[in-house]
């Protein structure tokens, strides 16, 4: 029995790409959104917390800023080649949230604090769909608690830092071949865990037409915690890896450079430019603290990734058409950090192009409301080298997948001057 | 303001529809079906025996059916092939896992299934019929008379009714095949192997392998009926494994010797053919060695050996027969031997391998004889192959799952220990169509086995028992179909 122990020891490998831009979430507040996120260089409303700390140092007074992104993602496969039928993922909506305080101390110093949700995500396939040993339901929700604070040296200089304690929490479900017997087991993995991040901007405004902005966000490493379940033929109840588990994870740090340009006090165009080190996620791995090898040390589970750095480029603009109605617009690159090799159904990434309108409008000089709306144009991501096994052999999972998502950013703020 | 308003509406509303509009889709082809050559697949027919069937752990059912090696092949060049049908859990109850730890126990499903597509108008595609000899092909007997005599439902399953045509090769002629897959000739070995030597199907005594002039003359005489004398109409014709590669005979054995030694015992006393006591002897090297095999189906009553109380016996339900005395130790002593039936030995297969070879080689000078039609599917080269991979590399490696042809775990051969795993339909699926390919200049692709699923069943709870393999209530009967 040992034999067969250690065979299902095999073909128990744990997915999942959790994280790539498809996870990443840049949109944290509707203004900034509705310019295509070309906001480092102005960061001028709560969102600088995030954006650009450094823009903490230009609002007045108190500010509470709220709001919420809509995100409706589609994507579908058509495969496995040289079969093109087509399964979809099952439509879902997500919103993570934002809230930022800021609170100006004196001509110097102003503070910040803030929450958002800066990875998270996920997809759900058909439990019985043809990639279901791949990937059936896939969730991360991330929250950034953050505290910042800017000093600004002079009109023309700022500097800003924040900290954030981050608190994550995975899910993965998924089905096993129990090869050679008919049957699949279902497998819930689930876990938590937090982290540190930390970030720092600066703000030049060499004139009053040119600002530059520079931002760096941290990475952060997580252990997430949690335990594993497993759904299966009675017979294989004492011979599958159950119990707590450990997957440690390393999420990308971002550096960005933003310019804006500002002709006139009506027209601002912006532009950044976003690296994102995803090459630290090399490798997914599940530690079965519980469950042993026969050696007696814990069964690990690894599986490839392999990701490369990726980068966003973004273009945005803002007209104030009256002193009380701001019209926007943007677009953005995102190159994806996902080898065609290692593309699963868990994160059907693809470069992708952003199209983003959105406006402000006051209906007070303290009360305003934001609002963006993005399409998300992925490209067709057609796999012919796939290295992901969708049996329990060697049958790359080759295909074509065709995404796209729906975003709306609202916000307001509220100005105690 | 109101003016910007409207404009802004305007703006974002176009937009939204240009959006929308701009996914980027483009639309896919259908593959082809491969070019297959000279050969013509439109009209496919198979014939045979319970592995043309698709017959998989003791039984057919659709889940077996559907990847019948037949089935696979007329998928990948995309071709009609309708298939006597049969409900779960198939008939007979297939054999299924009921516990894996700490012991294997392996059950018959006690439910029965039914045909589904009695009433298809023509014969079916697949004339697999479970249990056919040779002979079976140009028997005319009735089909429903038959099933009775020969207590095997699959004659009036699989033939239904002689207006048909009174017998499966003027069934598959009725078809006006234009390609053939033939792969007969099996049972008359393994009825002799799997009695372990005590029953047969040749003519003369019933005891033996069928005689080899029999077998010749009945495989010219198919080979001629169904040859089509123009030559368009191609056959593959598939040749007989030896047992040595089937786990039905090369598990109990070598784990029967591993317990033995550990408890330092030498050796099995046996009874030979035609004997009441024992004089043979099976040391722990002749069983690991495969010099003399024990059936699958004496698995069950390895735990057996050594009692004194006449349990072999009392679980039969029969009386020990006169010169057995249960009172010495069982498969220990000459008295109370162990069974004839669950023992292959040197002799016996000596006789199985020398009939194995002897069909084989009358099948392939029947494929040189009709040489611009037919080809060789030589299936026991094949199981060679993969036996001597087995041997020196511990598997086969094919689309990236070890195969070898161990029991269960090899992934090969289903719970019956002769019958395929749907994977294993699909390995020999291959070697027919790269037989195809190369004699008939087609370009059939292989079909990726991995994307076939693991097809051993498993029961829907689990009962916990004791001992080792444990088949309950199986008989070779079941087996051979």
């Amino acid at each position: 029995m040992k034999k067969i122990l250690r065979m299902f020891s095999v073909v128990v490998i744990i997915s999942s790409q959790l994280f790539a831009s498809g996870f990443q979430i840049n949109e944290h507040g509707a203004r900034g959104m509705a310019m295509a996120g070309a906001y480092t260089a102005l960061a001028l409303d709560g969102s600088a917390l995030f954006y650009n700390p450094a823009g903490l140092s230009q609002l007045d007074g108190t500010q509470f800023m709220l709001g919420t992104t809509i995100i409706s993602p589609s994507a579908s496969f058509r495969g496995v080649t040289p079969a093109i039928d087509e399964y979809d993922m099952e439509s879902a909506i997500f919103t993570p949230v934002n809230f930022y305080i800021t609170h100006k101390l004196n001509e110097k110093w102003a503070l910040g604090f803030g929450v958002n949700n800066q990875y998270g995500l996920g997809s759900t396939w058909d439990e019985n769909w043809v990639g279901k040993y791949l990937a059936i339901e896939t969730e991360v929700k991330t929250y950034y608690f953050t505290g910042g604070a800017s000093y600004k040296f002079s009109d023309a200089f700022s500097i800003g830092i924040t900290a954030s304690y981050v608190y994550g929490d995975v899910k993965i479900l998924k089905k096993n071949s129990l090869s050679p017997f008919d049957g699949d087991a279902t497998i819930d993995l689930s876990g938590d865990g937090s982290s540190f991040a930390y970030s720092i901007g600066l703000l030049f405004k060499p004139s009053e037409q040119f600002h530059v902005g520079l931002d760096f966000r941290s990475g952060s490493e997580f252990t997430f915690q949690g335990d594993a379940t497993v759904e299966a033929p009675s017979q294989f109840m004492s011979l599958l890896p159950t119990g707590n588990i450990e997957a440690p994870l390393t999420l990308p740090y971002n550096a960005t450079i933003g310019l804006a340009f500002l002709p006139n006090e009506k027209l601002s165009i912006s532009a950044d430019f976003q690296y994102v080190g995803w090459s630290s996620y090399d490798k997914m791995e599940v530690t079965f603290t519980e469950f042993k090898n026969p050696d007696g040390t814990p069964y690990v589970s690894s599986s490839i990734r392999d990701y490369t750095d990726s980068w966003i480029a973004r273009l945005g603009g803002e007209y104030s058409l009256s002193t009380s109605f701001d019209l926007r617009a943007g677009v953005l690159y995102d190159s994806n950090p996902v080898k065609d090799e290692w593309v699963e159904p868990s994160l059907p990434d693809a470069d992708r192009w952003g199209f983003n309108i959105g406006f402000g409008y006051k209906f007070t000089p303290n009360l305003v409301l934001d609002f963006a709306y993005m399409f998300l144009r992925f490209d067709e991501r057609t796999i012919t080298n796939s290295k992901v096994d969708y049996t329990n052999g060697a049958a790359g999972f080759n295909g074509v997948y065709n995404s796209s998502a729906h975003l709306f950013g609202i916000n307001l703020s509220y100005y105690l001057n | 303001m109101k003016r910007t308003n409207r404009i802004v509406v305007l703006l974002i509303s176009v937009l939204l529809i240009t959006f929308i509009g701009c996914e980027d889709r483009s639309d896919l082809t259908a593959p082809q079906p491969p070019k297959t050559g000279d050969a013509d697949f439109s009209k496919f027919v198979s014939i045979g025996n319970s592995l043309t069937a698709g017959y998989q752990n003791s039984s057919l059912y659709e889940k077996s059916q559907m990847y019948s090696f037949g089935k696979l092949i007329a998928d990948q060049v995309g071709t009609d092939y309708v298939q006597p049908l049969i409900s779960e859990p198939g008939i007979p109850g297939k054999l299924q896992i009921e516990s894996l730890s700490p012991d294997l126990v392996i059950g018959k499903n006690p439910g029965t299934g039914a045909p589904t597509n009695l009433d298809y108008a023509a014969p079916y595609n697949n004339l697999g019929v479970p249990g056919a000899i040779l002979y079976d092909l140009v028997d005319t007997t009735d089909y429903q008379q038959k099933s009775e005599a020969r207590k095997n439902p699959f004659f009036s399953v699989v033939l239904r009714s002689q207006q048909l045509g009174n017998n499966i090769i003027k069934q598959a002629l009725a078809l006006q095949p234009t390609f053939i897959t033939l792969w007969i000739g099996n049972n008359d070995v393994l009825g002799y192997a799997t009695s372990g030597g005590t029953r047969g199907t040749d003519p003369a005594t019933g005891k033996l392998p069928t005689d080899v002039p029999t077998f010749t003359a009945l495989y010219n005489m198919v080979g001629a009926a169904i040859t089509d004398p123009t030559g368009a109409r191609k056959i593959a014709a598939a040749n007989i494994p030896d047992v040595k590669n089937i786990p039905f005979f090369t598990t109990v054995g070598p784990k029967l010797a591993v317990g033995l030694e550990a408890m330092g015992v030498p050796a099995i006393v046996y009874q030979k053919n035609g004997e009441i006591v024992g004089t043979g002897v099976a040391t722990t090297s002749d069983l690991k060695e495969g010099k003399i095999l024990l059936t699958l189906t004496g698995g069950g009553y390895t735990s057996l050996l050594g009692d004194t109380s006449g349990k072999y016996y009392a679980s039969l339900g029969i009386t020990p027969p006169d010169g057995i005395d249960i009172t010495k130790p069982f498969g220990f002593d000459p008295t109370n031997p162990w069974p004839d039936v669950f023992t292959l030995d040197e002799s016996e297969i000596d006789v199985t391998e020398e009939a194995t070879k002897a069909f084989n080689k009358i099948i392939s000078d029947v494929v040189n004889l009709y040489s611009a039609s037919w080809v060789l599917v030589d299936v026991n080269g094949f199981f060679n192959e993969l036996k001597n991979a087995e041997m020196t590399t511990g598997g086969m490696v094919i689309n990236g799952i070890n195969f070898t042809t161990a029991y269960i775990t090899g992934g090969t051969f289903g719970l019956d220990g002769v019958h395929p795993t749907t994977q294993g339909y699909g390995i020999i699926a291959n070697v027919f169509i790269d037989a195809i390919n190369k004699n008939f200049g087609a370009s059939i692709p292989n079909i990726n086995v991995s994307t076939l699923p693991p097809s051993i069943p498993l029961a829907k709870t689990s009962l916990p028992k004791n001992g080792n393999i444990i088949l309950k209530d199986i008989t070779w009967e079941d087996i051979i179909m």
